[in-house]
């Protein structure tokens, strides 16, 4: 079963998440939570997701920034950018750095489609 | 025999020209008298050799005094009678003859001084107009308003060579020959008798001697019979330079017999002198007129180049130095310094090169500086645009300025204004442009701020919605409680938001109307905080409330701003950390404070806060939900209530919120509105 990180500086937000996905019963399974960047990069180290959903604008550092950290070590991760904030500087650059999809957090209940649609495994 | 000379310049036609031609003149004259002979070689080489350096000699000495007496009369036509008598003699050589003729036409001219005077002699106050030669002479030189030469004869008969030369009464010869004529005041006439020796070496012998007058190969004047052919082996060249002309003076033995060559030519060459020293002076006219263009020239460059230079750039810092030290290098100036009248009417140094040159006078006693400084001299020139003084100049006239330097420094300074004017005008600019930018960053950190809080909240109403609202969530599951109050704080989250948003409005519009009365704080503070207790979930609120403190406000104005530090303060305070809520009274007003223990304001940002759109500079807070209003409408609502808001640390770390506001004892009542005594209650 396919674990997911789930990283959000909103505790609605990671609640939320945690209970679509866990609601939607699809398969996936959220393995860890992270509220912060730092978090983010530990909580990936621990539980080697096959997913992360990746917020992007946290206290600590963005979520572009703290993906950079982790697809530079594992270029394969399978990272999907959730954000309230989408704009086309912040899509370009998450293109660039090999993020798989960017996902505006109004499509919350299609986490778990996006989810899968993006998981390369 | 006679010679026009034009005083037109002509390439080749030097004073030495002049004065060969003038020269040659007389070489014509003794041409018809002279006897040939055969030359005695082997005495006549000396002989040559000291007629030679006698004519150098006699060329030289009379050429500087000529000089200096010319100028005299020349600059002072109405130099006394005595004092020319005395110049003149020293002039004189024997056998010659010098007279002044004042007034420049025939109707008018007259002798005024003969000299040396003879007291026996023809010429003495005789009417040298009268003379027929002398006549011919004058009209000569009057007609061409230049020095004229004739060979003719005295009253008694006797041969005389004639030099006129024309005196304008002024230092400058004018260059047209109209003006010439109009500004003759009279005439220098020099006349040499044809037995006169000039004092020279040659009484005692019967040699006839070649003399000749080269200037750079070229033969100016020659005497005798072969003086014109090519110059022997045995010649003698003695070079001579007077009135700052060189010629060589050539001479050789031809033979025995007439000295009238010598004479002639001697005479010739005196009157070549009065001529030569006419026109170089006219000569050295020219030079001060070219002089003096060179200076306007300079003084035009230094203008013309300020342009360019001053509109090199728009930065203060960059003009100024350039300004400073080219005008320093052109001027020869010291220790320049730029003041510039500030905004509220004072001089501030601006600019200074090297040490200070002292301080300048109060603008109103500033006059544009006119007439030449002398060398040592500070000079203070006030930079004036639209005849406003805008700065002043000072510096040290090192080699003191000529007045068409001043004024040169005048312009240049009048442009420099200019500059500074352009330059203040782009500076404003480009602050503008900075604060415009800074507000356009405001704006979109705030579309960006809306964005995401909007995006955010709604996203969590709609998610806890429809977790509640489907399948997934049965009835009984004891998450639905949860859900429920974590929907209803993001509902009041976003009310807040769109309060804020509506505030904004107002705030923009910056008119809304406060109803003041009075206001039972101990009790309406509670009442707000329990209300916000939904959105300060999981941070407890400790309240400290003296009771019946009563201030003179407006309801809801209180509440936006308590309203607002909650909210802010639930921000940046921890999940679990408590806010602290006090009320207190003293010096006549009531004090409101919020602390957090969030990360704090440092001390640089905490007049920044309360502006709008203002975001804590610390990344770690800038995450932080907020779009920048709730400070700035705090701010402003307290200012409209007549109160302060200030922002300190809280002890153990975070921020304090002071706010004040007014009692109602000390407040000033509405006039048709009496203190009401039952206000405890509200």
């Amino acid at each position: 079963m396919p674990g997911v990180l789930v990283v959000d500086d909103e505790a609605d937000m990671r609640l939320l998440v945690e209970a679509v996905i866990k609601r939607a019963n699809e398969g996936l399974k959220v393995v860890g939570l992270a509220t912060n960047g730092a978090e983010a990069i530990a909580g990936w180290r621990d539980t080697s997701p096959d997913m992360i959903l990746l917020d992007q604008q946290m206290p600590d550092m963005t979520g572009l920034e703290a993906a950079e950290h982790i697809l530079a070590e594992q270029p394969d991760q399978t990272i999907i950018l959730f954000s309230a904030f989408l704009d086309a500087q912040i899509r370009s650059r998450a293109t660039e750095l090999g993020i798989k999809a960017c996902v505006p957090k109004t499509d919350l209940l299609k986490i778990p489609e996006a989810l899968w649609r993006f998981d390369t495994d | 025999m006679e010679i026009r000379h034009g005083l037109t310049r002509r390439r080749g036609f030097t004073p030495a020209l002049l004065a060969g031609l003038v020269a040659a003149a007389s070489v014509g004259a003794f041409a018809e008298t002279r006897a040939a002979s055969e030359p005695d070689r082997a005495g006549v080489r000396a002989l040559a050799t000291a007629a030679a350096a006698g004519v150098s000699a006699q060329i030289d000495a009379a050429g500087r005094r000529l000089a200096a007496v010319s100028e005299a009369i020349d600059g002072n036509p109405s130099l006394p009678d005595g004092e020319l008598i005395s110049d003149m003699s020293r002039l004189m050589s024997p056998g010659q003859t010098m007279g002044i003729v004042r007034g420049g036409s025939t109707d008018t001219a007259s002798v005024a001084v003969v000299v040396p005077p003879r007291p026996s002699g023809a010429l003495t106050g005789v009417d040298l107009g009268r003379l027929p030669v002398f006549r011919l002479a004058l009209e000569l030189a009057r007609d061409a308003g230049g020095p004229e030469v004739a060979v003719g004869s005295g009253p008694t008969g006797q041969r005389m060579v004639i030099a006129v030369a024309p005196l304008y009464g002024s230092a400058d010869i004018p260059v047209d020959v109209v003006t010439r004529r109009g500004s003759l005041k009279g005439f220098v006439v020099l006349l040499a008798a044809d037995d006169a020796r000039f004092g020279l070496p040659v009484a005692s012998t019967d040699a006839d001697l070649a003399l000749r007058l080269v200037q750079g190969g070229v033969v100016l004047a020659s005497a005798g019979r072969r003086a014109t052919g090519s110059r022997p082996d045995s010649a003698v060249a003695i070079p001579v330079t007077t009135n700052g002309v060189s010629w060589t003076v050539e001479a050789w033995p031809v033979g025995t017999g007439s000295k009238r060559a010598l004479v002639v030519l001697l005479s010739g060459l005196a009157l070549a002198l009065v001529v030569g020293s006419v026109a170089t002076r006219r000569e050295r006219s020219i030079r001060r007129a070219v002089a003096e263009a060179e200076s306007r020239a300079q003084e035009v460059s230094l203008v013309a180049r300020a342009g360019p230079l001053l509109q090199q750039s728009l930065a203060l810092s960059d003009l100024l130095p350039v300004f400073a030290v080219e005008i320093s290098d052109e001027l020869g100036l010291n220790g320049a310094s730029i003041d510039l009248v500030t905004e509220d009417g004072r001089l501030a140094r601006a600019f200074s090169l090297g040490p200070t040159s002292g301080v300048a006078e109060a603008l109103d006693q500033l006059a544009t500086p006119t007439g030449s400084v002398p060398a040592g001299d500070v000079i203070t020139v006030p930079l004036l645009r639209a005849g406003r003084c805008v700065g002043v100049l000072r510096a040290r006239a090192v080699k003191g300025l000529s007045a068409p330097q001043v004024d040169a420094l005048v312009a240049v300074c009048n442009l420099m204004a200019a500059a500074l004017g352009n330059a203040r005008l782009f500076q404003d600019e480009q602050e503008m442009v900075a604060r415009l930018r800074g507000v356009d960053r405001m704006k979109t950190t705030f579309v960006s701020s809306v964005s995401h809080e909007l995006r955010t909240t709604v996203t969590a109403i709609e998610g806890f919605a429809g977790l509640l609202g489907s399948d997934m969530t049965p009835p009984d599951d004891p998450l639905r409680d949860d859900y429920l109050e974590r929907l209803r704080r993001n509902a009041r989250s976003l009310a807040v938001l769109v309060d804020d948003l509506l505030d904004f409005a107002r705030f923009e519009r910056s008119s809304s109307e406060l109803a003041l009365k009075p206001i039972n704080l101990s009790e309406f503070v509670p009442q707000v905080v329990d209300q916000m207790s939904s959105l300060l979930a999981g941070r407890p609120v400790a309240v400290s409330v003296e009771p019946d403190v009563t201030a003179l406000a407006d309801l809801s104005a209180v509440e936006r701003i308590l309203v607002n530090l909650l909210s802010n303060a639930s921000k940046y305070t921890p999940s679990g950390s408590a806010i602290e809520v006090g009320l207190t009274s003293g010096d006549g007003v009531a004090v409101l404070t919020v602390a957090d223990h969030g990360p704090g304001v440092p001390e640089e940002e905490r007049e920044k806060v309360f502006g709008l759109f203002y975001r804590v500079a610390d990344p770690s807070a800038r995450s932080t939900r907020g779009v920048g209003i709730g400070l700035a409408l705090a701010h402003q609502l307290v200012d409209q209530l007549g109160g302060t808001i200030t922002v300190g640390d809280t002890p153990g770390g975070g921020a304090t919120f002071r706010v004040t506001v007014p009692l109602v004892e000390q407040a000033p009542a509405a006039p048709q509105s009496p203190r009401t005594p039952a206000m405890k209650k509200s």
